[in-house]
């Protein structure tokens, strides 16, 4: 089916055709005309044969035969013209054919055509002609004489019908290629967008654009960029959404035994409930961070950026750790810059450094260190924070993975608190101010977190 | 045996707080934290019935269930999350005998397992200790076996409820309301499959009779009905 596109686009390109054909023919009939008028009859060696004839019948009358030859032995261009006395012979001789005659006989009765002159000297008449090679079809009367009789009928429209029905034709044609050409791909791209607008994610326009290559072809890459974007991030969405469900109904689950317990055993509730509160708490903990990735995934920007010190966040971060490290009986050890500015929200940036070294504290084998190393680039104003762990580190494959929300490196050892958001989280901070942040397991064993961010110096 | 119970999840704390429950409610209860240890303990015959979670991390809770109805017909009660259809019903047809929506109130679980102990070990009385013969099949509800043309058949507890069920009533149909209640213990909820699934793995079992036609048929909305031959 055509659609309305296509009809604009049709009507549109053939009115602009037939206009432009309409001016070309009234631009030539126009300059036809202007040949035409003060002119009409094609000039004979360059001099028009009106004129020819008049100047010749005027020496005739007025000059005499003497003058009259004269002019014709001087002037070639009256080579051509006769004059013949009433026995219908030439007057200088010369062969006349019996159709001229004929034809000047015909018309002597009635007004003479242009092209032949009546002169009278000595009481003799004269007839002066011009002897055309089309004598005997004149030029067009246009000075209201009769036309001579065996003219052909004159060219009717019928001839000029032909050319203007096969411009129609043509631009019929032509205008209805080009609509096509436009309003098809157009088409083609509604099409897609309806598929991706009830969940087909894969239009696949790019491939019945074919071989086109234009704005057109661009869009439909485009469209099939997009869909596959949006495809991406609703699978992540979708993911996201079963991860949290799954999450949620842990603590919810625990929270369903512990008051089945309370109801079997009533002796037992303070306890029972005092673990019921924690599970409540880890649930609004869960939420929480949930919220603060999905703002920082949302790209919103906290407002409250300042020049921040990125030792001094350190220096907390590493205090408040310290407890958590000693009962692994572990230490942490960070050496190289301490004075840091960094343009930051510190809170966030505060959470996203706490993350990740609280996960390298997490994972860090008992009698072990965690290693903090903060170098500064002067040349390319750039921090390099290292984090590194003395753990079991992470398959190669899941290095990417385990800044993924909810991602659980399979077949960890132990099994420990939190939900997998944290290095989520921590990602996306960093990301925010600028920052690049990996993993990379050392070659001696253990995980090194690498944070780039941008100083201010 | 009568009331060992096999817990297998990978919530470590879930599975002890379940297991003080259950303990104080009359069973005796041996946990597994993966799937790996879980399938070791099933296989060693010491429990009457296994609750599994199918949603763990290392071993898929469905891989474990295909592993232990591989070489044994216990009853296993699955743990599978609300809304996951797909995984209930892949767990029903790899032999599962029932399941319950995590999460759970501790009380349902364990009105769950008794449920299902009770089917399993209906106590033998003189008349279930006779053999039920209809056509090629022949059930001994006393022992717990069937067989079809002289050769054993294996099915799971549920499997052979039902069949016990839909024998007794052999040329006619049975509702599945009522194969729900005395063969799955539970009322038949508004969209249940269960009776379905299981009566599809009935069926492969049974195979067909003469003219190509399944065992069991179901009959319009009046249930489903064992063929007599």
């Amino acid at each position: 089916m055509m659609g309305r596109l296509f009809w604009k686009f049709f009507f549109f390109i053939l009115l602009a055709q037939l206009m432009v054909t309409l001016t070309i023919g009234i631009s030539f009939w126009i300059k036809n005309h202007q040949n035409d008028y003060p002119h009409p009859f094609p000039p004979a060696f360059g001099m028009h044969e009106d004129m020819v004839i008049n100047a010749a019948a005027s020496t005739l009358q007025y000059g005499g035969i003497d003058a009259f030859k004269s002019l014709l032995n001087a002037d070639p261009h009256y080579a051509n013209i006769y004059v013949i006395d009433e026995q219908d012979n030439d007057i200088l001789g010369r062969h006349v054919d019996p159709a001229w005659t004929k034809y000047i006989h015909q018309h002597k009765q009635q007004s003479l055509p242009w092209e032949i002159k009546s002169v009278t000297l000595d009481h003799h008449p004269y007839f002066v002609f011009n002897t055309r090679p089309d004598f005997h079809r004149p030029p067009p009367d246009f000075m209201g004489g009769d036309a001579p009789p065996n003219m052909p009928p004159p060219e009717g429209p019928v001839f000029h019908l032909v050319p203007i029905v096969a411009a129609v034709i043509a631009s019929l044609l032509f205008a209805a290629i080009l609509a096509w050409y436009f309003s098809k791909p157009i088409q083609h791209l509604r099409t897609a967008f309806k598929a991706i607008a009830s969940g087909n994610f894969n239009p696949k326009t790019t491939q019945i654009m074919g071989k086109r290559s234009d704005e057109l072809a661009d869009l439909s890459h485009d469209v099939d960029n997009m869909a596959q974007q949006i495809s991406t991030l609703i699978d992540g969405q979708q993911r996201l959404l079963h991860d949290v469900s799954h999450e949620l109904r842990s603590p919810l689950a625990r929270m369903q035994v512990l008051i089945g317990l309370a109801r079997q055993q009533p002796e037992k509730a303070t306890a029972l409930f005092e673990r019921i509160e924690h599970e409540s708490f880890r649930m609004d903990e869960l939420i929480d961070e949930l919220l603060t990735l999905s703002r920082l995934e949302a790209g919103v920007k906290h407002p409250l950026t300042e020049e921040t010190d990125i030792g001094d966040l350190l220096t907390e971060i590493i205090d408040d750790a310290r407890l958590e490290a000693e009962v692994k009986h572990c230490q942490i050890d960070w050496q190289g810059e301490m004075n840091i500015p960094v343009i930051c929200n510190p809170e966030m940036m505060y959470r996203a450094i706490e993350n990740v070294v609280r996960n390298a504290v997490k994972h860090t084998k008992d009698n072990t260190t965690v290693t903090i190393e903060s170098i500064l680039d002067q040349e390319k104003k750039q921090l390099h924070l290292n984090v590194t762990d003395c753990g079991s580190g992470v398959p190669n494959n899941a290095l990417e993975a385990i800044f993924k929300p909810f991602y659980r490196v399979p077949n960890a050892a132990n099994r420990t608190e939190g939900y997998g958001i944290g290095l989520a989280i921590a990602q996306q901070v960093i990301k925010t101010y600028g920052g690049q942040i990996k993993a990379v397991n050392r070659p001696e064993g253990g995980l090194c977190v690498s944070i780039v961010l941008p100083v201010v110096i | 045996m009568m009331n060992h119970v096999l817990l297998i999840d990978d919530d470590i704390d879930l599975i002890e707080m379940m297991k003080e429950y259950l303990e104080k409610d009359g069973f005796i209860v041996t946990t597994a934290h993966d799937g790996e240890k879980g399938i070791q303990e099933a296989l060693s015959k010491r429990h009457a019935i296994i609750i599994l979670d199918i949603m763990m991390p290392k071993l898929d809770g469905l891989f474990v269930l295909k592993r232990i109805r591989h070489s044994s017909n216990i009853p296993v009660l699955m743990l599978t999350a609300k809304g996951d259809d797909t995984d209930r019903i892949i767990g029903l047809e790899l032999g599962a005998d029932d399941y319950v929506t995590k999460p759970c109130t501790p009380r349902e679980l364990s009105a769950r397992i008794r449920a299902i102990l009770r089917r399993a070990q209906s106590p033998v009385n003189i008349e279930d200790n006779a053999t039920i013969t209809a056509g090629h099949l022949s059930l001994c509800p006393g022992q717990r076996y069937a067989e079809l043309k002289g050769k054993p058949l294996t099915l799971t507890s549920t499997e052979f409820n039902l069949l016990e069920l839909l024998i007794k009533h052999a040329g006619h149909p049975v509702s599945k309301r009522i194969l729900s209640e005395e063969g799955l213990g539970r009322p038949l909820a508004r969209f249940d499959r269960n009776i379905d699934v299981h009566l599809s793995n009935l069926r492969q079992k049974l195979g067909n009779i003469a003219n190509d036609r399944s065992y069991i048929q179901n009959v319009y909305r009046q249930g489903y009905q064992l063929l007599l031959e």
